[in-house]
């Protein structure tokens, strides 16, 4: 599996908190949306990509809209998958599906109690999260200790879909970039993008995740001239 | 191994790259004997797509044998000679169950570069774009193909390798957008496009019951593989004054019940729209010349349907009244090719169907810069090159 590699879980069952080793490519995701950027320049698809990211839609199938702003750092978005609420549930608390969704991401550590270090590319860095609340087949919810962690809250919700054609899953996540130049950067990237990114991923590699057993990857063939040991993108 | 790769907006050279390897447990390492070009690889190849990256194998209409299959691999095994559609499916997914397998859920790798542009990611196509997957593409001597359960179909001894190749793509996506028109007996379908996947929705449109089936194309070539390898009646558009017109008298006056719009984004044309469309997609403005399509939408009669299978960005003047009052259902996709396949198969064994005659080039993956060289330019009577790594 593209994402299990060097992983090392240790899992707080009590609290269902996140965690695995695995090394987190927040800079990537940057580096994606800086490049979605300046295509942009070139062509009206590319104009057209950005002005829809900017937007930053909400909600998606659940209807959803709770606080996420237009143009704040904050972001929710919901996917439907068929399968159970419970075993959704359960399937998002196992630490190694977590970091398989979520590695693209950042590298997310169990210290027991409901804590994790989460660490991810600079100008990110390191920051710790605990979990704050924990209602089964329904919600989870964690909150970072420190204010300046560029990841202040994420939750996922979980409720039947209409129609009995599975579940709705609902990823919450509010952002804090960090400070200084480079932090204003890439502020203006999370902002508009890279929130909605995450979330995103999350929900669809979950999904395939859950469905087949796997995630999708272009791992050691992204292009021919990468560095085959340089994760894709 | 050797592999042809994007390197640039017309730049594409032969190179050694890294082989493919098992990833996750449903893939299968696929040996190529015969991948084929594709008029919508030209997309790319032109500099109207973006996220193409420099290095990126290209390449999405292929066959050839399993050589290796990952741990959870059972419909298939190494050493089996398969097809397998562009697109890649899970068949798990709602849209998979649906048989909507180029819609699939579960298989995009990068789907928030492709969201923004469409509202929700599609499936992923092997080398095209990284807004579509990143996937590593068929010209090449190896393919990784993720979910070899559902997306490999077996060939039956009686499939031979060229007829197989397009089994891969312009069969599936022809054959869809015949199935699209609901044909009844007695129907006349009017198809824009003699390439390879036009004349293969011609041929399916035959198959499916239609009476009278009319390609419309400027190349001779072309529309003599039309009569002859299909039996349709044409039209050579640079020829006549008014496409419309003509049909209009081919039909009684009534217009075609079904017309299938198989030329896409870079449509060649004549008259001021056509260089209306070629100086706003030169300078950026619009990624599309559109004008088969407007012409398709204008003939078809009314409360007729019109079946859109080329490939388009962001077009501009699109006649939407028309559709509207004309009453006229439109059907797109890109191919589920894994919901045609058994059925195509069933045709290509009982002799009702032979793409074969789309392969009028053969060449080595070593001479392919030179094979996309005539393909893009149709010379030498050129429809499509096939090689063999």
């Amino acid at each position: 599996m593209g994402y299990a590699r060097e992983s090392s879980p240790r899992q707080d069952r009590r609290r269902g908190s996140t965690q695995a080793g695995n090394r987190g490519k927040g800079l990537g995701n940057v580096g994606i949306a800086v490049a979605l950027a300046g295509a942009a320049a070139l062509g009206v698809i590319g104009v057209q990509a950005l002005r829809r990211s900017s937007k930053m839609r909400v909600g998606g199938m659940s209807g959803a809209t709770a606080g996420a702003s237009a143009h704040g750092p904050e972001v929710e978005r919901s996917l439907t998958i068929e399968k159970s609420v419970d075993e959704l549930y359960r399937r998002w608390r196992d630490p190694q599906n977590f970091q398989k969704i979520i590695g693209h991401f950042a590298e997310v550590e169990s210290l027991g109690d409901g804590r994790a270090r989460w660490s991810a590319p600079a100008p990110l860095g390191e920051w710790y999260m605990r979990q704050v609340e924990d209602r089964p087949d329904e919600l989870m919810r964690w909150e970072a200790e420190e204010a300046s962690a560029p990841l202040q809250e994420s939750s996922v919700r979980f409720r039947p879909a209409k129609g009995k054609q599975g579940s709705v899953v609902t990823v919450h996540m509010r952002l804090n970039p960090p400070g200084g130049v480079l932090g204003r950067a890439a502020a203006k990237i999370m902002h508009n993008v890279i929130p909605a990114e995450i979330a995103s991923k999350m929900l669809h590699y979950f999904k395939s995740l859950v469905l087949t057993g796997e995630v999708p990857t272009t791992d050691r063939q992204p292009s021919a001239r990468r560095d085959p040991d340089r994760r894709d993108y | 191994m050797r592999a042809l790769c994007w390197n640039g907006v017309n730049d594409l050279r032969v190179e050694t790259v890294r082989d493919p390897q098992i990833v996750n447990p449903h893939d299968v390492i696929v040996k190529v004997r015969k991948t084929t070009t594709c008029g919508s690889d030209l997309h790319f190849i032109n500099g109207y797509l973006p996220t193409m990256q420099v290095g990126d194998v290209i390449g999405h209409e292929f066959m050839g044998e399993i050589v290796d299959a990952g741990s959870e691999v059972t419909n298939v095994a190494k050493g089996d000679r398969v097809v397998v559609p562009s697109f890649i499916s899970c068949g798990q997914c709602w849209y998979c169950q649906q048989k909507l397998f180029s819609l699939c859920d579960c298989t995009h790798p990068k789907p928030e570069l492709q969201e923004p542009f469409f509202g929700y990611p599609t499936a992923g196509i092997y080398g095209y774009t990284h807004a579509f997957g990143g996937y590593a593409g068929s010209h090449a001597e190896y393919i990784r193909v993720p979910h070899a359960d559902v997306d490999c179909f077996k060939l039956p001894d009686g499939v031979g390798d060229e007829q197989a190749v397009f089994l891969s793509d312009a069969v599936p996506t022809g054959y869809m957008g015949a199935d699209f028109c609901n044909i009844h007996p007695g129907d006349v379908v009017a198809v824009w496009g003699c390439g390879g996947v036009g004349l293969m929705a011609q041929k399916s449109a035959f198959l499916m019951g239609a009476e009278r089936v009319i390609g419309i194309d400027r190349f001779p070539e072309r529309l003599e593989m039309a009569r002859q390898h299909v039996g349709s009646e044409t039209i050579d558009y640079t020829a006549v004054d008014s496409v419309l017109d003509v049909l209009k008298e081919m039909t009684e006056g009534r217009g075609p019940d079904a017309c299938i719009d198989a030329v896409g984004m870079e449509a060649h044309g004549t008259g001021p729209q056509y260089a209306y469309d070629r100086v706003k997609q030169t300078l950026g403005l619009e990624s599309d010349r559109g004008q088969a399509l407007r012409e398709a939408i204008m003939a078809c009669r009314k409360g007729g349907t019109l079946s859109v299978l080329g490939v388009y960005g962001l077009i501009d003047k699109f006649p939407m009244g028309v559709i509207v009052n004309k009453g006229l259902t439109l059907r797109t996709a890109q191919q589920h090719g894994q919901a045609y396949l058994p059925r195509l198969l069933d045709h290509v064994q009982k002799g009702e169907l032979d793409p074969s005659f789309l392969a009028t080039h053969r060449m080595s993956l070593e001479d392919s810069p030179k094979g996309y060289g005539l393909f893009k330019h149709k010379q030498d009577g050129c429809v499509r090159v096939v090689f063999t790594p």
